[in-house]
């Protein structure tokens, strides 16, 4: 499955891409847009027949050596593709209703280029193998929400919402993430996650000290709560910060 | 173990602030202290006693000691992403003090506009 990183580089590259061309042709971020997300709902549809095992790629060809991992890898599987085709799936409907929806924006290819960065993070976050990968394209989708909230028209959402959420999403991706990738560091010699689960030494120490990896999934799940917390703070109240 | 204890200290500090704090820029200061307190354990961790810096030179005696440059390159790609989210919220906080004529949130939150 050599086109997996394709989830990652294509909104990524259309996000950059976007900013530089929309000056010459105004309906380049539509255009960059639509393309964009139709290109990796494609592929995300190209991936069930994956679905049924564990595929992964090892990017740069950094294989792990004697079983332990020495590069970046991602990983697909089951959830994996379902998590993908409800992503881009979304992704691809919300840019063609955007098309005439947001035409009272002022700036279309800023927008554009913040909502595939979002897409470009929530892809890495699905496919990435291991925790650190996660964290950072977990901190690309929550700077892309972060600016495209305080850049929305009209009133609805004030920028004190967005410190609120800001505090909340970095309590969460910052702090709460980054804890148990210490508590995995110190355990084992890497922190991708595939690798990880049947480690000797982790499931050992993890029954002597508490870290088993159940530690790790709730820890890792209360900080996305902690995020997604943060966003349902802000659509509350229009009107009130919730947080402060 | 007393540095862990340390860096823990300093992590409730930053808590401290983000949570009982009005200013928003002491709230700022606070998330930024979280984040040093977590990047501090993560390097921690990489610490090796006597170790030295994990670069290969010649003549270097097979039994030296290296520090795990994993945490150090990990922590310096957190610093970067702290530092963006940081500059993000203080442009917010000032864009909110020319609106709000304060930095107070409890004032911000009883203005409307």
């Amino acid at each position: 499955m050599n086109w997996l990183p394709l989830f990652v580089a294509v909104p990524l590259g259309m996000a950059f891409l976007t900013p530089l061309f929309s000056r010459w042709w105004k309906a380049f971020p539509d255009v960059a847009g639509n393309l964009a997300t139709g290109c990796v709902m494609v592929l995300s549809l190209l991936a069930l027949p994956f679905a049924g095992r564990t595929t992964v790629y090892y990017v740069g060809g950094w294989e792990p050596v004697n079983g332990i991992p020495i590069g970046i890898h991602m990983a697909v599987d089951g959830l994996t593709v379902l998590m993908l085709l409800v992503v881009n799936v979304v992704a691809f409907l919300s840019t063609l209703y955007s098309v005439s929806y947001m035409k009272r924006y002022t700036d279309k290819a800023k927008y554009t280029t913040l909502f595939l960065l979002m897409v470009t993070g929530l892809n890495g976050v699905v496919i990435s193998g291991d925790l650190f990968n996660i964290f950072v394209f977990f901190e690309i989708t929550a700077i892309a929400c972060y600016v495209q909230l305080n850049s929305q028209p009209g009133k609805q959402l004030g920028r004190h919402h967005l410190v609120g959420f800001v505090v909340l999403g970095e309590q969460g991706g910052g702090s709460l993430e980054f804890v148990p990738e210490c508590c995995v560091r110190s355990m084992a010699a890497y922190l991708n996650m595939q690798p990880l689960r049947f480690d000797d030494r982790v499931v050992e120490r993890g029954s002597g000290n508490g870290f088993r990896q159940e530690y790790i999934d709730s820890h890792l799940g209360a900080a996305r709560l902690f995020f997604f917390s943060g966003v349902r703070a802000d659509e509350h109240d229009g009107e009130r910060p919730c947080l402060l | 173990m007393i540095v862990f204890t340390l860096a823990m200290v300093l992590f409730l500090v930053g808590l401290y602030g983000v949570l009982v704090k009005r200013n928003l820029f002491k709230i700022l200061i606070g998330l930024s202290i979280i984040e040093y307190a977590v990047n501090l354990i993560f390097a921690l961790i990489g610490y090796r006693q006597g170790g030295t810096a994990p670069i290969r030179t010649l003549g270097l005696a097979a039994d030296t000691v290296f520090v795990d440059p994993i945490p150090q390159a990990l922590v310096l790609t957190a610093i970067v992403i702290g530092l963006a989210t940081t500059a993000l919220l203080a442009a917010v906080a000032v864009r909110i003090y020319e609106k709000y004529d304060t930095f107070d949130v409890r004032k911000i939150r009883k203005l409307r506009g």
